[in-house]
């Protein structure tokens, strides 16, 4: 209980001190698992978890949804999308926002990923606000 | 010396680029065909899931060095505020000293698992494909990601610098 706590706060101050959160949250497991467990078994289980996070089939739809909604931005779909919408609610008291959700919505069910949606439509939205 | 630094920088990616960028462009065709084929011919892709993981290797390790090289690893910036403009130079310069450490371990430790790999001589389960070079890769790769981490800690930082979390 104390070594997780122990590795929590590790993390945490690492990250504030501007190491990026992979190799923050990477130094720690290995650390960690080096002084409880021993270095051999460390290194030999940081190789394993690598090799597996590669390996990961489930893995490929992430590049594949942030691909499609590049895509589809690029082919303006979602500025369509943002001014079909526009028209539909803007005249309503706060339309513009229900209109930018609605669109994020619109692009959310095409693509599938909140990650890609946010990244596609954030500049978007912002030059139509 | 002033040119030779933008050739390099445009060199790594656009081979990085290209290999990351290739290497996803074949999962989705692969993909879509795989569908396809199991949708309207009753036939899928022999083996398109290991296709797909070999294939996942190369995007996420081919794309980490200019991931690195932009600066887009997810970070915190929550004390850059309070903190004055020289220590911020040091902390980066140690910061980037720390990740080439940590990726030039990995890529070692990657490059020794490989040579394991290729004693067993393990193979995906399907096509039979070698997997010791894929893991020779991502060694490589990490390696070179270091490498480049080396090469920023002497750069001024750029504005952009951090992912956006």
């Amino acid at each position: 209980m104390i070594e997780a706590l122990i590795g929590f706060a590790a993390i945490f101050g690492l990250a504030l001190l501007r190491v990026p959160l992979a190799f923050s949250m990477g130094l720690v497991g290995l650390v960690g698992i080096g002084i409880t467990r021993g270095w051999m078994p460390a290194f030999a289980s940081t190789a394993q978890v690598v090799y597996e996070t590669g390996f990961a089939y489930t893995l490929s739809v992430i590049p594949l949804f942030i691909l499609m909604g590049n895509l589809i931005n690029e082919a303006d779909i979602s500025r369509e999308l943002y001014r079909a919408t526009y028209r539909f609610v803007g005249q309503l008291r706060g339309g513009l926002a229900i209109a930018t959700l609605l669109a994020c919505a619109g692009f959310a069910a095409i693509c599938g990923s909140s990650l890609a949606t946010s990244a596609a439509m954030t500049s978007r939205t912002r030059t139509g606000q | 010396m002033n040119f030779e630094r933008p050739i390099l920088k445009k060199l790594l990616e656009t081979l990085s680029g290209l290999l990351a960028g290739i290497a996803l462009f074949a999962i989705m065709l692969l993909t879509f065909m795989d569908v396809v084929g199991r949708k309207l011919l009753d036939h899928s892709i022999t083996g398109s899931l290991e296709l797909t993981e070999l294939l996942m290797v190369v995007v996420i390790f081919g794309a980490l060095p200019l991931v690195s090289e932009r600066g887009e690893h997810v970070v915190f910036d929550s004390m850059d505020p309070y903190l004055p403009q020289f220590i911020q130079k040091i902390q980066r310069a140690l910061v980037h000293l720390l990740c080439a450490a940590a990726l030039l371990a990995l890529g070692w430790l990657m490059w020794k698992t490989g040579g394991d790999f290729l004693e067993t001589g393990e193979t995906t389960a399907q096509l039979k494909i070698l997997k010791a070079p894929f893991i020779y890769g991502m060694g490589l790769l990490c390696a070179f990601t270091g490498i480049i981490h080396l090469g920023l800690m002497f750069k001024e930082q750029q504005d952009n610098e951090g992912g956006v979390l």
